[in-house]
């Protein structure tokens, strides 16, 4: 390793080493031991109203027990225990104000806990005797009354009573002076009711003294300050848990800025060892890089490079959880392009290219330092906001719009394109990343449907789902109806320099929306499940074809994508070799196509499907070579018979030294293997004089021919120099 | 209160003598098993979790004489569980044959209790445990003295180390013998049987019996599980006795706050198990149950029992004799 490796080795790992401390730092906070805390806060509150409660219970007979009560001040004593330990994250001076607001709390808790001791022994004497008096007034007032010189038992008990319920002092003293009448008038009377008369002056005497004492007693046990304690405890706890977030923010900024430091550090790094070991132009080294190239390619778009709907969907997810927890909104506008379609049906894919990199330009000026801006495919694009409202989300719906509705310049042409955008909020439309994005994407179908413009989500609009459902129906309808059309792309050989056969490309002729490419009705196909009928119509219709231009005395080996849901389908051998036999097409003459991506999403499917179909005697070609993580191992298994190699390594395989090794190594790669190499997207004559140097059996793309209806290939096969007369038939005429 | 002047009223009218002599029917319609609901009283819980290994040792310990200087006095000694948990003693005999001051209350649901002692100084079984060891009248000892005796035994260091991860402390061996007296609880008496809807467990007497337990006012303080033990009270609310009497003698909770209002003031003791712990009172002045029903009509209630009032109530009382290890205690 070089001096200046070593170093960055060295700084790297001082570099980790920073981050780990402020990682432990940031740690401190811990958000299980805060809620517990704050639980256990809350707790002291409940559990100071539920005594209060129960003390208002017992006095008023709801409650015949003092097991509440006991068991509530056991439980209130254990949850100040629990209090006693602070979070680590509280501080030094913060943990002494809380010991000490705690320790006053506990003080007002003995306080009311004496208290509560005196109510529950005087609640129990005034009980007693208030149950009592019912009793000495079925003894005494019959005989009472019927005496010619009564005592007024009856009065003396009712009012007693009647004082127990309204504690009017002018009562009281009416029940005092006829107890003094009654004792100074009793001594007449014989000893057993003398007895019980005694006992009626006790106990009245008892409910006119306790009654005012309980009743203060309540007063003073809801009066003892233990609420305002606890609530003066939790404020101070609040306040430290806020100051210890903020610092924990603040550890989280500084662990991103090291986190890309260190990132920007290590790729630069890592490219210098790329550079280095390009030179050394060693194949291994190709692989390194095209890995690196690949994980970038995972999460940024080829064309625009922005990030993609991958990474798009992760800083969906942590904007999400990250609002969660600030309680800040977020918003997510997903926008479309209103006439994009056009400009690429009439001035091309390059031209199509070029708007979309010069839309993604603008939506990078137009973005905030905290947005993100993705390109979800095709024309569609994504805004994530966060901290906005409904209003904010609205102002920056109408700055882009303000922004994509300025004319572009595309070809030395000007065009105005406009866009419809789709706004979903958080957290009224979804507090999760895959519902704010579906609800997102209905807005967008009402903006579009509503001729452009911003449309912020609303639960109505679910209804416009319908519109996909609508879809699905006319794609049925279409399938059945001959709405489908197949365009051919040639493939021209190196060696003849020669058409060698062509790739079935399926085009749906809307009768409304006109001429629809695949991207544009795929997904949602293989979203129904309609891709299996789908698939059978594109295979027949190319066997057909196959057969027709047979019979006509042209050779075109036919080629056709299967989607990644044909996999999935066990019977699909089962109907392609009745097809191969009906149209009697020899079964090398049909190539199937699987991207990548789609082998890697289940390989071991993959492997049994694709061995099945080669056992036909059909062609297998893995397409989209090099976007999707094929492991060599499962390359090496793999029954296919061909790669073709994506259009974003031969695009610029004359420009980019970079795609140039990768395209020869994979060249190489494949040649190793016994796999035929075709490239796909050539587009000028530069490019294919690389790839015929550097060996690449044969290739695709703008510069031969676009995908054509059958006709105008019939037509081209005559005229151009690639047919198989080589144009001399033109040159003939 | 409306319901008693209700009562009153409807009194007035039937002009019935005696109503609340009129007991009210066994209930019916109440599934077995099902508590009874708005009742003073619960029923001890049936089953009670508790780490056995520690309850085990806790039985050793509670069993042990070297918990005491002499070895002369276990826990057991004056806390037999073979008689309702008490040694039916007057006032206990403690080491060198010392008598103690107040009267040995059942160590039977003592777990059930809000505080322990006659005067509640202790606020847990565990302090409780303090007391009796310490209490020169009684066992006489210290904890170093306690623990360098227990250590001493292979068996003791082995399970202390196995349960509490080193030799035995005041700690550890305190939380062993609570834990063993929470485990010393009295379910399935008749009464608790009773209250989960089973209404043949008690004859009819009994049933009137409770419910004079309740009309008379003795509920107003013996009430929740334990029946009683959850407060405290005075002894005289209403007649105090006699200053000459024995009763007197005795400070009670005065001694552990110096408050006034706390003087005679006692934890209401539970009566669980009352018809098997006698004597009675902090003194253990009074022998029999009916006596001790006759005074607290007088001083706590301030009515004159009929002595057909006394048998009922008496009659309820020995129904909350409850089971330990499976058996109605003796």
């Amino acid at each position: 390793m070089t001096r200046s490796g070593i170093a960055a080795l060295a700084v790297t790992l001082c570099g980790l080493l920073l981050l780990s401390l402020v990682a432990v730092k940031m740690q401190s906070l811990d958000f299980q031991e805060h809620s517990r805390y704050e639980a256990g806060l809350v707790h002291l509150r409940e559990l100071d109203a539920r005594q209060n409660a129960d003390v208002l219970e017992s006095r008023f007979e709801l409650a015949t027990s003092y097991d509440a009560l006991v068991a509530d001040l056991g439980t209130l004593e254990l949850t100040e225990g629990e209090l006693l330990t602070a979070p680590a994250f509280v501080d030094s001076d913060a943990r002494a104000e809380l010991s000490r607001l705690l320790a006053s709390h506990d003080a007002a808790v003995d306080e009311k806990a004496a208290l509560i001791e005196r109510f529950k022994s005087e609640n129990a004497i005034l009980r007693n005797s208030l149950h009592y008096l019912p009793v000495l007034y079925g003894d005494l007032a019959p005989a009472d009354a019927a005496d010619r010189t009564p005592l007024g038992v009856s009065d003396i008990i009712r009012d007693t009573l009647l004082y127990n319920l309204n504690g009017d002092p002018a009562i009281a003293s009416a029940v005092r002076a006829r107890l003094e009448l009654m004792a100074s008038s009793s001594p007449g009377v014989a000893p057993p009711a003398a007895y019980q008369l005694q006992t009626l002056a006790a106990h009245a005497g008892i409910i006119l003294a306790s009654k005012p004492v309980l009743d203060r007693l309540v007063e003073e046990i809801v009066a003892v300050p233990t609420l305002s304690r606890a609530e003066a405890l939790e404020a101070a706890y609040t306040a430290e848990y806020r100051r210890a977030l903020a610092w924990a923010n603040l550890y989280r900024l500084i662990l991103l800025a090291l986190a890309v430091i260190l990132l920007s550090g290590s790729g630069f790094i890592l490219a210098r060892l790329r550079r280095a070991t390009i030179e050394r132009n060693t194949a291994s080294a190709a692989l390194v890089a095209r890995q690196l190239a690949l994980q970038y390619q995972a999460y940024h778009d080829g064309l625009t490079d922005l990030p993609n709907r991958t990474l798009l969907d992760e800083r969906l997810e942590a904007a999400v959880a990250g609002a969660q927890q600030s309680g800040q909104p977020l918003a997510l506008l997903i926008m479309d392009l209103d006439r994009f379609k056009e400009v690429n049906d009439t001035l091309g894919h390059h031209a199509g290219d070029g708007l979309l990199r010069q839309v993604a330009a603008r939506l990078q000026a137009a973005r905030r330092a905290r947005d993100t801006v993705a390109r979800l495919g095709g024309d569609e694009f994504a805004m994530l906001v966060p901290d906005a409202s409904a209003d904010g989300a609205r102002t920056r719906a109408s700055e882009l719009l303000e922004a994509l509705g300025q004319p572009f310049s595309v070809e030395e042409r000007v065009l105005e394109i406009g866009a419809s955008i789709g706004i979903a909020l958080y957290p009224e439309h979804g507090s999760d990343a895959e519902t704010l994005l579906r609800h997102a994407d209905v807005a967008l179908y009402v903006a579009k449907r509503e001729n452009g413009g911003a449309v912020v989500y609303g639960p109505e609009q679910d209804l416009h789902s319908a519109t996909r459902l609508g879809l699905v129906g006319a794609l049925r309808r279409a399938i059945e109806n001959g709405e489908l059309v197949l365009h051919y792309q040639p493939i021209v050989d190196r060696r003849t320099r020669r058409v060698s056969g062509v790739e079935a490309l399926v085009r749906w002729q809307h009768p409304l929306q006109g001429l629809l490419l695949p991207d544009q009705f795929i997904p949602l196909a293989e979203e129904t499940g309609l891709i299996n009928l789908l698939s059978r119509w594109v295979l027949e219709a190319a066997l057909q074809q196959c057969r027709t231009w047979q019979r006509a005395g042209l050779a075109l080996p036919v080629s056709v994508n299967l989607s990644m849901r044909n996999l999935q389908d066990r019977g699909l051998p089962d109907t392609i070799a009745p097809l191969l036999e009906i149209y009697n097409v020899p079964p090398g003459w049909l190539t199937l196509e699987i991207t990548e991506s789609a082998v890697m999403a289940d390989p071991d499917r993959a492997l049994e499907v694709l061995g099945k179909l080669r056992g036909l005697g059909v062609r297998m070609a893995i397409d989209d070579f090099g976007t999707g993580y094929a492991s060599l191992a499962y390359l090496k298994r793999l029954p296919v018979d061909q790669l073709k190699i994506d259009r974003a390594f031969t695009l610029n395989v004359c420009v980019d030294r970079s795609d140039l090794a990768i395209v020869r190594s994979v060249i190489e790669l494949g040649h190793h293997l016994g796999l035929q190499m075709v490239a796909e997207g050539v587009e000028d004559a530069a490019s294919w004089k690389q790839l015929i140097d550097l060996g690449c059996d044969q290739a695709q793309g703008y510069f031969f021919s676009r995908p054509l209806p059958a006709h105008a290939l019939e037509h081209w096969l005559r005229e151009s120099t690639w047919g198989p007369l080589g144009g001399l038939r033109a040159t003939a005429a | 209160m409306h319901k008693w002047l209700l009562v009153c009223l409807l009194i007035a009218e039937a002009g019935c003598t005696s109503p609340i002599e009129s007991t009210r029917p066994v209930p019916t319609g109440v599934a077995a098993g099902q508590v009874l609901a708005h009742e003073p009283i619960s029923p001890i819980p049936v089953a009670v979790d508790l780490d056995a290994a520690k309850v085990a040792l806790g039985s050793s310990l509670f069993e042990d004489p070297r918990l005491s200087h002499d070895n002369s006095v276990a826990c057991s000694t004056c806390h037999h569980l073979d008689t309702g948990g008490v040694d039916r003693l007057r006032f206990s005999i403690g080491i060198y044959g010392q008598i103690g001051g107040r009267n040995a209350p059942t160590v039977f649901n003592s777990g059930f209790n809000f505080r322990q002692f006659w005067d509640g100084r202790a606020a847990t079984l565990e302090d409780q445990i303090d007391g009796p060891t310490a209490n020169p009248l009684e066992m006489g000892s210290n904890w170093p003295e306690i623990t360098r005796k227990l250590n001493a035994s292979a068996d003791y260091s082995t399970t202390f180390a196995r349960l509490y991860g080193g030799p035995a402390t005041a700690l550890s061996v305190k939380d062993a013998v609570a834990t063993f007296e929470r485990s010393l609880s009295t379910p399935n008496s008749r009464f608790d049987k009773f209250l989960r809807g089973d209404t043949t467990a008690l004859t009819a007497v009994e049933v009137e019996g409770y419910d004079n337990f309740k009309s008379f006012g003795c509920v107003s303080c013996h009430q929740g599980t334990n029946v009683g033990g959850n407060m405290y009270q005075r002894l005289g609310v209403v007649e105090a006795p006699p200053p000459t009497s024995q009763l007197m003698d005795d400070i009670g909770r005065f001694g552990v706050t110096g408050d006034v209002l706390d003087r005679h003031v006692y934890k209401v003791p539970s009566l669980r198990n009352v018809a098997v712990t006698a004597p009675y009172f902090h003194d253990g002045s009074v022998s029999t149950l009916e006596g001790a029903v006759t005074l607290m009509g007088r001083y706590q209630l301030g009515r004159q029992l009929t002595s057909a009032e006394i048998e009922r109530l008496v009659a309820f009382l020995k129904t909350l004799t409850g089971e330990y290890a499976g058996t109605v205690l003796k």
